[in-house]
């Protein structure tokens, strides 16, 4: 009975009280305040709900819904702003917080109820113990509280409450709400930590590319998104002067056909087809060139030879390195840097319509001389003198600034895919030496520095130490199978980051993307 | 006039331009050079530089095509400072790293070997860099010998004067290695029958493998007496042939090159020269060692490396790391 003076039922586990069939007096059924949703909320003017790792609400209208998971979790992408695409497309994905809030219900004033907030870590794969500060998740800021509070309004709504993600990738969260004077608990989840980025391929319509597919997969495991942006591709018309050479140029016996060669005489209008986005804040220029090359800082030193015929025997230059050849017309400026004949009294000069480089050459480093018109004819009784200096150029495998990448593609899809995850993986500050490691990991314990090979910081897992004079330590790593090693190594590379590595890789933000060398 | 004086000469009368960097004074180098029936390595360097002002120098590379191809400069050619007061010795590469943000290609391989007429190509090369720029010279006073090396090639050594350092001053050093108390232990700063021959002045030494593996090497020194060098009275120290009376001490310093590097093994000794009596400064004094290389380098020493050794202006070497008979 709900008669006068009598008490009230007692409440159900939910608020409702129970109310005996038929009564007729006094109002019945009585409803205690209790908790009727938890919701995560995106404030787009008007504030609305987001779907998925929540349930839509009864009161506020759903403004989006969450896609991206990675099984029952729902994806945060910590490395991103909320507004970077506007505050009226603001992305409750982004950034290490979530927005929350919860709703009661009931009878009597709803106003001023507690509602208290916990959270519930699924620790990610090797999260580092004693995590604290910025890097640790909590309430209302980057290692904040491990609970929080709020009161409720007069439509029995809590405040907005902010729970923020770790910085450690793959830890997940369940978030949880109950009045404080009980009643059944809420929750809300799973949201799990994440990093996306993205690519831009840049490339000659004329040289087919793959998609980098090893890398995406490489990043995945470390959860991080590898996406890709829209394509930019080039022609030689459209193209800078000096970036199509027929392939004898840069590499022996290559054939005519005519390849990508980008380098430093020309990677700046590359760098300029780089599309920044404000929606893809995070994004690695990936110049895909055919070949790599850098015009040499000084010309070759003087060559000296007798010439005996005309057209001369091919001429060996010794340019000091293995990575460096003698293209034609030179990457940058005039071939001839100084030339001249001399034939007792006689002498002339020298220029690049003398120098000539055959198809068939036994290697870049050579090239022979025509002599000009007005020269004698050289004979071995009466040789003509040659001295030579010409500018030459230096070959690579790819470089790294920052965003802006050059990266070989020349048929080889290991290699190619071990390029593009390693440079974005030192844009991302891989591999830390001791001390610049993100507490609380400690240190890497497979860093190696230029003295056992390589130039920069790398990782020697699964590395054999063989002695090698031409380091500074007598030693060099040799085999490594990380993604970090220091050479590409396309038959031995795992296409993985390696475990020492991958904490390391996990605990950063990816806000950038900066060259750490 | 050798060629190499005459390689001198020419660098010498030019040196304000060439070491300013004066491209047209160093093609001019080249050129003139070129005429010269020269191979080898000849360095160029200030007599004097105050602070930390830069250190300037020009290095010549003179060679066949051939020798280029064989002796890279990339990976060989190498600048050695030996500071003859402290016996330091320090050796890096003459040419610059490459920029850390470049890689090289994964399938990079030695360019295919040229025909044997690039034997009878010449290449002059010059280089002009700072020397701090390739060696920690930061903090470094006095004077510095400075040597060119490519593998089996040893430039002319070119004294500078760095601002002295009233902290730097010559002391003689304690004895380094000390002599192994033992008879015939190494080291030992004895001589035997099987040391080069005494010079009249400098150095000579040689490798020697070990019967147990590795090598020592057996030198013979002779020179004049710095007033750093000599004790004040004779210290006694023993030997495995008994107590011997030390009465200076001599920086010297061992570099063991490889084919195709630019980090020598180095060791520096302060070898001691035994006597009954106390010498003076500007004295003949002579000495001798054989010290067990063990340790030096990362892996035994191979035939093929290449030694030299410091000691004041002078560099003696290249002399071949054998595989003559154990000892």
């Amino acid at each position: 009975m709900c008669g006068s003076g009598d008490k009230p039922p007692k409440p159900s586990e939910n608020g409702a009280s129970s109310c005996p069939a038929g009564s007729t007096t006094q109002t019945c059924p009585l409803k205690k305040p209790h908790l009727v949703e938890l919701i995560e909320v995106v404030a787009r003017s008007p504030e609305g709900t987001v779907v998925g790792a929540g349930a839509a609400s009864g009161k506020l209208a759903t403004k989006t819904t969450r896609t991206d998971k990675k099984g029952a979790a729902y994806k945060q992408f910590i490395n991103l702003g909320k507004d970077i695409d506007g505050a009226d497309k603001r992305h409750p994905e982004y950034s290490r917080a979530v927005e929350l809030r919860a709703r009661v219900e009931g009878e009597g004033s709803l106003s001023g109820l507690t509602v208290n907030f916990r959270y519930v870590l699924t620790p990610g794969k090797d999260r580092p113990a004693g995590m604290t500060g910025g890097v640790k998740e909590g309430f209302s800021s980057d290692g904040g509280a491990a609970t929080t509070s709020s009161s409720t309004d007069a439509e029995g709504w809590s405040g907005t409450v902010e729970f923020h993600l770790s910085q450690y990738a793959g830890d997940q969260y369940e978030v949880f709400a109950q009045l404080s004077d009980g009643g059944a608990e809420k929750s809300i989840g799973k949201f799990e930590v994440w990093r996306k980025f993205w690519y831009q391929m840049t490339r000659a319509t004329t040289h087919a590319v793959p998609a980098p597919a090893k890398s995406v997969t490489a990043y995945a495991a470390v959860c991080a998104d590898m996406l890709a942006a829209t394509e930019v591709t080039f022609t030689k018309a459209t193209a800078p002067a000096g970036t199509f050479y027929p392939a004898y140029m840069v590499r022996k016996n290559g054939g005519d056909g005519e390849e990508s060669v980008i380098g430093n005489h020309n990677r700046d209008q590359f760098y300029l087809k780089f599309s920044p986005e404000p929606g893809k804040p995070v994004k690695g220029h990936l110049i895909i060139c055919r070949n790599q090359w850098d015009p040499a800082a000084a010309p070759t030193g003087l060559v000296n030879e007798s010439l005996t015929t005309d057209p001369s025997a091919e001429i060996t230059v010794a340019l000091g390195q293995w990575n460096a050849g003698i293209v034609k017309p030179a990457l940058k400026g005039s071939l001839v840097s100084f030339g001249q004949w001399t034939q007792g009294a006689n002498s002339g000069a020298i220029t690049d319509a003398d120098i000539v480089i055959e198809k068939t050459r036994s290697g870049i480093d050579r090239f022979k001389v025509k002599l000009p018109a007005g020269a004698p004819a050289p004979t071995a009784a009466a040789p003509v003198n040659v001295k030579l200096k010409l500018n030459y150029g230096t070959y690579w495998g790819g470089e790294s600034n920052d965003h802006q990448m050059l990266i070989v593609y020349d048929g080889d899809d290991k290699a190619f895919n071990q390029a593009v995850s390693h440079e974005f993986g030192h844009g991302f500050a891989l591999t830390p030496s001791d001390g610049k490691q993100t507490a609380p990991l400690t240190k890497h314990a497979t860093y190696y520095y230029n003295d056992q090979g390589g130039q920069g910081p790398h990782c020697h897992t699964d590395a054999t130490l063989v002695v090698d004079a031409s380091t500074s330590s007598g030693k060099r790593w040799s085999g490594g199978t990380c993604i970090m090693y220091h050479q590409l190594s396309p038959s031995v590379c795992k296409q993985v980051f390696c475990a020492a590595c991958e904490p390391h890789l996990k605990l950063k933000d990816m806000s950038t993307i900066k060259t750490a060398r | 006039m050798t060629n190499r004086t005459e390689i001198a000469a020419l660098m010498q009368k030019s040196a304000p331009a060439l070491l300013r960097g004066d491209a047209q004074a160093l093609l001019k180098l080249e050129v003139d050079a070129s005429d010269i029936a020269f191979q080898g390595l000849q360095l160029l360097a200030p007599q004097r530089v105050p602070g930390a002002a830069a250190l300037p120098l020009v290095l010549l590379v003179q060679k066949s095509s051939l020798r280029g191809w064989e002796v890279d400069e990339e990976r060989n050619l190498a600048l050695a400072a030996f500071d003859p007061v402290n016996g330091q010795l320090q050796v890096g590469p003459v040419l610059a790293a490459p920029a850390a943000n470049k890689t090289l290609p994964y399938n990079l391989q030695r360019p295919p070997r040229p025909p044997a007429s690039a034997q009878r190509t010449t290449m002059v090369n010059t280089y002009r860099f700072d020397a701090r720029e390739r060696l920690d010279l930061a903090r470094r006073a006095g004077p510095l010998v400075l040597h060119a090396l490519a593998w089996d090639w040893v430039s002319n050594g070119a004294r500078v004067e760095l601002d002295a350092d009233p902290a730097h001053r010559a002391v003689p050093a304690p004895v380094q290695p000390t002599p192994a108390t033992e008879p015939g232990r190494l080291p030992t700063y004895e001589t035997t029958q099987r040391h080069p021959p005494l010079p009249d002045a400098g150095l000579a030494f040689r490798f020697e493998p070990l019967r147990q593996g590795g090598h020592a090497v057996l030198g013979s020194f002779a020179k004049r007496a710095s007033v750093a060098e000599v004790l004040p009275a004779p210290l006694t120290m023993a030997t495995g042939n008994g107590p011997r009376q030390v009465v200076a001490v001599v920086h010297i310093a061992l570099a063991v090159v490889a084919l195709d590097s630019t980090q020598p093994a180095i060791a520096s000794w302060a070898v001691p020269v035994y006597g009954q009596a106390t010498v003076k400064a500007g004295e003949r004094i002579a000495g001798h060692f054989a010290i067990d290389l063990a340790g030096l380098t990362a892996a035994p020493l191979t035939a093929g490396q290449q030694g030299y050794l410091f000691m004041d202006d002078q560099v003696a070497g290249p002399q071949a790391v054998g595989v003559q008979s154990a000892r």
